[in-house]
């Protein structure tokens, strides 16, 4: 049974690596704006058929 | 009826076209701004603009090329600078004008434009762009005209500046929202062994592994995530009394320190599953309820709407200095189109002055040299030099606000969601109490187990999620219908509403010259001609509009002309009698009927005519004030009595209704009803509304489109939506009852989980169960009934609205 409480140590491990991602992106900015990324992506498409 | 006219829109920024001659090759333009813009485009091949979305510009109004002459000035430059070194300068502007993805993609290409610029990184949500240039190429005044020319003026207040310098970088709102979830999910997740029964006798070692692993996780919870939660408490308990956050603080301590104890002494698992997830849910409460509109400004002050700085002239040199610093005796120069700051004395010939930024009333009036002006008025037409005679802060304008109304904090008033809760905690603290005697007579063993218990399951929280969440959702529906709200207390506020007081011009009548209708009767075409003549003499209101709306009309010299005061204009041409003025001064029979101002004419008593007036309503209006009915109203309007019949005609009978109020008036007007113990809300657009907005108990400033500023309020409203009142009052009725409803519905799961503590028996398990049930049952209310508010109150109206339209198109 007390393998679980490694296991435990394993998962809290994982888990905690994707908390320090998310802390990292959140004062990053990257939650800042929620639209512009979402347009810009069409932007860049736009201008390769215009040079084609 | 079908209106042949086709109306034919700017290809820019889709106004209508009054202008034939703007054409170019298939495009149409308003203006010759949108039609240089479009040059410009073109000419840099960014096309593309117009192929994100159509019409996708900013109507270019035109303002003075030198508007940004103080950015020379290093002082004032070096504020919105944000870093400078040798060969770069980066600057942040806020741009309200933005509104689409071309607008953001005009704006991330301004590189092309000006090779000058190197980058611009845009932040849609805060409608704000960083740019970075170099300032050899190009300096920040011309990147201001650059933006200016292209319909992106950026709005430029130095107190905004300063505010951002001063502030600390603000910690992203899903940080700790983030890192709570997280915590709340892994404590239910490792508790679970717990919940299937796994005893302290099976595996002691294993317990006390998750026991303390648990305790560390919500260690973050405790200390970061609920620490808005023991601010607020502790804030309103040094001002004497007690809001809802005290009891829920009181109980997150109280759950947490039962947990502790429990852990420490190996006796219980504690109940630190149920905190995490209670304050998780009310997490998301809050930040809905908080949700700011970044982009809308609500605390607007008159400094917004002054220029930063002026053109002082000194022994015939320019200097720029910022108004605040302007002196008694200065010689100011102020370009067309810009608002005089100060009192002032006029040293030009001539000036045109429009006061409508302080009346409301569309009204030019021409100024000659030494005469006074006041601070507001906008200059028109050409640029105009003043000798100032009172500084900035003192100036009769300004004075508005140094009335006390502007120096009040905002006072702590309870609503209704904390008188529940008062109640619901006393009540509380009676059962609490009543458990702990029974008990210790009992088995005191279990005394301070029950009442501790009692305290954890029954706290107020489940009343608090279900205010902010139905508040919080019922803000963001009444933002898609055009109501911009500042906060959830200004919905409770429009629950209690017993008086409404109306602005006319731009919210009631839409800001435009008034429609004339001509009725001409036996009249002709020489006689209007001769009665405009006459009346370009007269300087009352009426003959002044009608004049100007007959300005094609050649004139001819009348010599004796007459005007009766109060009555009319009586004159004698070739021979001809002829009077103007009201019904019975020229004695004559109208319809009575008539909506609108009226004015008649003869011709030596026999040919009669007459003239109707007619502001222009927003439609819906009338049936605004029939569906108000249980509210008095009242009208103030800074402009002339000349619309008194029309206003008669849509108010109701006994309204009052109030022309040629200042604002100091207007101010006076709403604390006069406030004497009578009356809760007033003010309804207005511009800054000459400004005092009585502020004053009143709700202030809504309506605008024209989402980006225009308006004065300091509590909410902001689009002006088609003004119709819309009695909807928005409805449904925040409505959220008030569902509010109550819900919290009604929640006590049923209290009186569970109290009946549990009470007999001492509350296990984790059953915390962890009747916790997220009826936090998650609540939200799923407010949820559901704020939609259901929504339905009710404006898709029916908008669903009636269409199928009108359709009706009427077959």
């Amino acid at each position: 049974m007390n393998v679980i409480i490694f296991l435990l140590a394993v998962s809290l491990l994982v888990a905690i690596s994707f908390l320090v991602a998310f802390i990292w992106s959140a004062s990053n900015g990257q939650f800042d704006d929620d639209y512009s990324p979402a347009q810009r992506i069409f932007f860049t498409d736009n201008i390769e058929n215009e040079n084609n | 009826m079908i209106k042949t006219e086709t109306k034919i829109a700017c290809s820019h920024c889709g106004e209508t076209c009054m202008n034939q001659e703007l054409q170019q090759d298939d495009l149409n333009f308003c203006c010759l701004g949108c039609k240089q813009v479009n040059a410009i485009l073109h000419q840099h091949k960014m096309t593309d603009y117009y192929c994100l979305n159509p019409m996708p510009g900013n109507k270019i109004i035109s303002s003075a090329s030198n508007k940004f002459d103080y950015l020379e000035d290093e002082s004032i430059a070096s504020k919105l600078i944000s870093f400078k070194n040798a060969q770069h300068t980066q600057v942040q502007f806020f741009i309200p004008q933005m509104h689409c993805s071309s607008c953001l993609w005009l704006l991330e290409h301004l590189y092309k434009l000006n090779e000058g610029i190197l980058q611009t990184d845009v932040n849609f949500t805060d409608k704000s762009i960083r740019i970075s240039f170099q300032q050899d190429r190009i300096s920040l005044k011309e990147l201001c005209n650059l933006l200016m020319s292209l319909g992106y003026e950026p709005h430029i207040t130095l107190k905004d500046y300063e505010e951002e310098k001063t502030k600390p970088k603000p910690v992203s709102k899903y940080l700790k929202l983030g890192l709570v979830g997280f915590c709340f999910g892994n404590i239910m997740l490792i508790s679970f062994p717990e919940y299937l029964g796994l005893d302290l006798a099976d595996n002691p070692l294993l317990l006390n592994v998750l026991r303390f692993t648990n305790l560390g996780i919500s260690l973050p919870v405790f200390f970061y995530g609920a620490s808005e939660f023991f601010k607020n408490a502790w804030q309103s308990i040094k001002q004497k009394h007690i809001n809802i956050d005290a009891p829920i603080s009181l109980a997150i301590v109280l759950t947490f320190t039962r947990s502790v104890f429990e852990i420490l002494t190996h006796t219980g698992a504690g109940y630190l599953d149920s905190m995490c997830g209670i304050v998780f849910f009310m997490l998301i409460g809050r930040g809905l309820q908080r949700k700011t509109l970044t982009h809308l400004k609500f605390n607007r002050d008159y400094t917004s709407y002054f220029p930063i700085a002026l053109t002082v002239v000194k022994d015939k040199e320019m200097q720029v200095k910022k108004i605040q610093e302007v002196e008694e005796g200065d010689v100011l120069k102020i370009n067309s189109q810009e608002i005089i700051p100060v009192d002032c004395i006029l040293s030009s010939r001539l000036a045109d002055i429009d006061y409508s930024f302080v009346t409301g009333e569309n009204d030019c009036t021409s100024m000659h040299a030494g005469e006074l002006i006041y601070a507001g008025g906008k200059v028109m037409h050409s640029s105009i030099e003043v000798i100032a005679i009172k500084p900035f802060s003192q100036s009769h304008f300004t004075s508005l606000w140094n009335n006390q109304a502007f120096k009040k904090e905002e006072e702590y008033k309870s609503n209704f969601v904390e008188l529940i809760s008062k109640y619901f905690s006393l009540a509380l603290i009676l059962i609490a109490s009543l458990t702990f005697v029974y008990w210790q007579i009992v088995n005191p063993a279990n005394a301070w187990n029950a009442l501790t218990a009692v305290l954890i399951i029954a706290c107020p929280c489940t009343l608090l999620l279900t205010s902010s969440y139905t508040f919080g959702y019922l803000m963001e529906w009444f933002s898609k219908e055009g109501l911009f709200i500042k906060n959830a207390d200004t919905i409770t506020k429009m629950t209690q509403l017993d008086h409404i007081v109306f602005d006319k011009t731009g919210t009631i009548s839409e800001v435009v010259q008034p429609e004339i209708i001509f009725m001409p009767l036996n009249s002709t075409i020489e006689d209007l001609r001769v009665v405009v003549s006459i009346m370009k003499q007269s300087n009352h209101p009426f003959s002044k509009i009608i004049a100007k709306h007959y300005e094609k009309l050649s004139i001819e010299e009348i010599q004796s002309v007459k005007e009766i005061a109060g009555q009319g204009i009586e004159a004698w041409h070739n021979e001809q009698h002829i009077k103007i003025g009201s019904a019975s001064f020229v004695g004559m029979q109208v319809p009575n009927e008539i909506s609108g101002s009226l004015v008649c004419f003869s011709v030596d008593g026999k040919t009669q005519a007459y003239f109707i007036l007619k502001n222009k309503i927003r439609s819906g209006i009338k049936e605004l004030f029939s569906a108000l009915k249980k509210y008095s109203v009242s009208l103030l309007s800074g402009d002339n009595a000349l619309s008194v019949q029309q206003m008669k005609h849509i108010f109701p009978k006994d309204s009052s209704l109030l022309f040629q109020q200042t604002p100091q008036q207007k101010l006076d007007y709403i604390h006069s009803l406030q004497m009578q113990g009356k809760k007033v809300m003010m309804i207005g657009d511009g800054i000459n509304d400004a005092g009585a907005l502020k004053q009143s108990d709700l202030g809504i400033s309506v605008v024209e489109n989402h980006f225009s500023f308006s004065p300091a309020s509590d909410a902001i409203i689009h002006a088609d939506r003004v119709a819309n009142l009695h909807a928005f009052i409805q449904s925040a009725i409505g959220a008030k009852r569902l509010i109550i409803g819900s919290f009604i519905y929640s006590l049923f799961y209290n009186a569970i989980g109290i009946y549990f503590a009470v007999s001492a028996q509350l296990k984790p398990v059953i915390a962890a169960i009747l916790m997220p049930a009826s936090s998650i049952s609540v939200i799923l209310i407010a949820f559901v009934g704020t939609r259901y508010l929504h339905y009710t109150y404006f898709q029916k109206n908008n669903e009636k609205q269409r199928h009108d339209k359709n009706h009427v198109l077959r």
